[in-house]
């Protein structure tokens, strides 16, 4: 049985005098297995973040999103985002911020400790853990968030453009960074990129948005073999996979 | 089906009674002022009614003493602010003009600023005596230091930002004052008014309060010993009244020329 | 207030200065020291003043009422700032009270407090309260308001309660702009204190400004004009000191 299933889900904002919506997502079908690593993208605007939110909880949506079987009522236990790094709590170390989710769940003080030290060493951080976020790099800053959310120990992993505002080398490390920590874990993970190179490489399935109205337009398996290497890139598979997406992306853009 | 997760933010719209929170709030608070001394459950005697404001307000509005007494304490705060104003702005701008000058001038200066002027009242009535003058001097040094003080900042903070673009364009000096550093210190000029204003004209009550025979601090002293809170009200109620339409002034002057950055 | 770029030579160049100045003045027979005594006198008087205690028993007098005052306003200003800052109905319940306190010069409500509360700390410290209260106030639900919503957002999904997103989130983003308040407080606490001791107590540094003017002793009273002047520096010190320390969070 799918993880997490997605039927018929569309989802409006009401301006602020709620006397119009705005439909940002039509109609959206997906079903994820568990351990899956899927990726969405799309042109901006389409709704990709919107339907992550609707995932996590933040926004209400029309149809039917249920994880496990049970709809979605708002945030929980069983998801954790990775957001942008200015979501990390800039007074706290890096300890303090990868322990919050953890604190959320009013866990015992010593599994918190213990388990934050374990994440913040699983991302590479434990020379850092007493460092304020302000004094690392933005590539350190999204290791700290994949550490936070990893701690909470969701069954599902949601990342919105997580190294959206890294540079492109400190990307590619990230990316095979993350592979390395999903294989270990073996989360379900949804990763929202407008890369597609990133999507391709990240990815057991991408989905793809349009816009006009938001809505997904199709869903393309990732053959290639797992252990995913850069050089893999290269390789006329991926090339193949890279022109088909463009493609698809370009039609928005006409 | 419409799932019912939260909205995200912690403050939702305003609407319907949030609206008339302020209103309510304050004709609970009329209400409770008028029932709780008449229930026996606070002595009226101490905390009056508003029933009894009323009355005394239009007592108090029909004399001409009330009148008379306004006009004293707007003629102390207006000579002693005016003053501070002339003497504040050209002072400001020659010490700003030199850094050096900036630096000797400010600590004393800020040493004044920060200090409550009140202190100094039964200095000044010592050299001044205690008729309109000391009052007057009071208001005087309450504003003029947050004039200055402000103009100075101000024009340090220009100094390092425009006028090296100004050097680049080869402005001499007085082209540089009128045109960079005159138009940029309003905002910080207007924020030493607004501060002036309102430490002006809490030096002039409470300098009536201190020494006075006439005006409404010493009016609203007199009624204090006398235990005439109402009419006691009136007066401090003029004070707010003042201050409300002197900052809603500044503010006025701020929309039009200040910096809402600067605080 | 930029006071960095002001260094600490050219500070003490006119420190000195006017203490010259001053001596000067006076000992060439310009001014009267009966109007503004001397540097040399008000030095021995407060040399032969700490002696006797009185300087302690005054400045002890004047510093519990101002941290009580100081400790009650940044108590309540933060508790309300917070309280509007997170519900709008609170906000609206209080804005009229807030414009009132605001528009008022604090001072108009003193004889009423003697009225209630007679002369003496209660006083002093009630007006105090009133002079400082609304800075604190009005900075915390600043800082509130401007609370980062993509944190509020963050927390909420890791399952934030209320009460969490109060304490964990709000409070501590809010900080540097609570201690800007406070720094606004601290000299509109220290002014309320000194102005109700000035009026009618029997102890404290604005008492003994009065109470030796009364006796037209000009050299007590400048010392503890300048002890008020000083009092009021270091206390801005501190304040700029701590709010650099709590600006370090914003980075
Ligand atoms: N809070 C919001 N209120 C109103 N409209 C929004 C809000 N968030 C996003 N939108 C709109 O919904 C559409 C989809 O936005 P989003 O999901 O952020 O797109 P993407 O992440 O694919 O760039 C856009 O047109 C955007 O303007
Ligand atoms: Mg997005």
């Amino acid at each position: 049985m799918p993880q997490i299933q997605i039927e018929d889900v569309s989802i409006s904002y009401g301006s602020p005098d709620a006397k119009t919506t705005f439909k940002a997502v039509v109609g959206a079908n997906l079903a994820i297995e568990p351990g899956e690593f899927v990726t969405i993208v799309g042109p901006s605007g389409c709704g990709k973040s919107t339907l992550l939110s609707a995932i996590a909880g933040l926004v209400p949506y029309d149809g039917r999103l249920t994880i496990n079987g049970a709809a979605v009522t708002g945030p929980g236990p069983d998801r954790a985002i990775v957001f942008q790094d200015a979501s990390l709590l800039p007074w706290r170390t890096v300890h303090g911020n990868v322990r919050f989710g953890l604190e959320m769940q009013r866990k015992p003080r010593k599994f918190i400790r213990e388990r934050a030290e374990h994440f913040i060493e699983m991302v590479g951080l434990n020379a850092f853990a007493r460092y304020y976020p302000g004094q690392l790099s933005g590539g350190m800053r999204q290791r700290v968030n994949i550490a936070r959310a990893l701690a909470a120990d969701p069954q599902v992993l949601l990342m919105d453009e997580p190294f959206g505002a890294l540079d492109a080398q400190t990307r590619e490390i990230m990316g095979g960074e993350l592979l390395r920590i999903w294989e270990a874990e073996r989360k379900t993970a949804i990763f929202v990129t407008h890369d597609i190179e990133e999507a391709i490489f990240l990815a057991d399935r991408v989905v793809v948005m349009g816009r006009n109205p938001g809505r997904i337009k199709d869903v393309i398996r990732i053959d290639l073999p797992r252990r995913r290497t850069v050089e893999m890139q290269e390789e006329p598979a991926f090339l193949d996979l890279k022109r088909r997406l463009r493609a698809y992306l370009a039609e928005d853009l006409a | 089906m419409r799932a019912p997760v939260r909205a995200r933010s912690g403050r939702p719209a305003a609407h319907g009674l949030e609206r008339w929170a302020g209103v309510i709030a304050v004709l609970v608070f009329l209400a409770l002022w008028e029932i709780l001394p008449r229930l026996g459950v606070v002595n009226e005697f101490f905390t009056s009614r508003p029933s009894l404001l009323a009355v005394a307000a239009v007592e108090v509005l029909a004399s001409a003493q009330y009148w008379s007494d306004l006009a004293l304490t707007m003629q102390e705060f207006a000579v002693g602010f005016g003053l501070a104003v002339v003497v504040a702005i050209p002072m400001g701008l020659l010490i700003g003009a030199s850094p050096i000058a900036r630096g000797i001038a400010m600590t004393p200066m800020m040493a004044l600023y920060i200090a409550p002027s009140m202190i100094l009242l039964p200095l000044l009535i010592l050299w001044l005596g205690v008729g309109l003058a000391s009052k007057i001097a009071v208001v005087f040094i309450a504003s003029y230091f947050p004039i200055v003080i402000n103009l100075l900042a101000g024009m340090d903070e220009i100094d390092g930002r425009l006028v090296r673009v100004g050097h680049v364009f080869g402005a001499s000096r007085l082209q540089l004052f009128s045109t960079i550093h005159l138009p940029a210190t309003m905002p910080h000029l207007l924020v030493g008014l607004r501060l002036a204003v309102g430490r002006g004209l809490l030096s002039v009550i409470a300098a009536e309060i201190f020494v006075s025979s006439a005006g409404i601090g010493y009016r609203i002293q007199m009624f204090g010993n006398s235990l005439r809170i109402d009419r006691l009200l009136v007066y401090a109620l003029t004070v707010s009244i003042i201050g409300y339409t002197m900052s809603r002034v500044i503010g006025l002057l701020e929309e039009r020329w200040g910096a809402r950055s600067v605080s | 207030m930029t006071l960095r770029r002001s260094s600490w030579a050219l500070g003490l160049v006119s420190f000195v200065g006017l203490l010259a100045i001053w001596q000067a003045a006076v000992s060439a027979g310009l001014i009267g020291a009966y109007y503004v005594s001397s540097p040399i006198a008000v030095g021995e008087a407060f040399v032969a003043m700490l002696r006797e205690g009185t300087i302690q028993r005054h400045f002890t007098a004047s510093a519990i009422s101002f941290l009580i005052a100081f400790a009650i306003a940044t108590s309540a200003g933060v508790a309300l700032g917070m309280a509007a800052g997170m519900f709008r109905t609170v906000e609206r319940t209080l804005d009229p009270f807030v414009w009132f306190l605001y528009s008022t010069p604090a001072i108009a409500l003193y004889p009423l407090f003697v009225a209630w509360l007679g002369f003496g700390r209660p006083t002093s410290v009630a007006t105090a309260v009133m002079f400082a209260l609304t800075p604190i106030y009005a900075n915390t639900l600043t800082g509130v308001k401007n609370v980062s919503p993509q944190l509020m957002r963050m927390a909420h999904s890791f399952g934030a309660r209320p009460m969490d997103l109060f304490v964990r989130i709000a409070l501590p983003a809010s900080v540097p702009l609570i201690v800007g308040g406070m720094q606004l407080g601290v000299g509109r606490a220290l002014a309320g204190v000194l102005v109700a001791e000035l009026f009618g107590a029997n102890a404290g540094l604005g008492f003994s400004i009065a109470y030796n003017a009364q006796y037209m002793r000009t050299t007590k009273m400048m010392v503890f004009i300048l002890l008020v002047i000083v009092c009021g520096l270091v206390l801005t010190r501190a304040m700029a000191a701590v709010s650099a320390m709590s600006d370090r969070w914003r980075t």
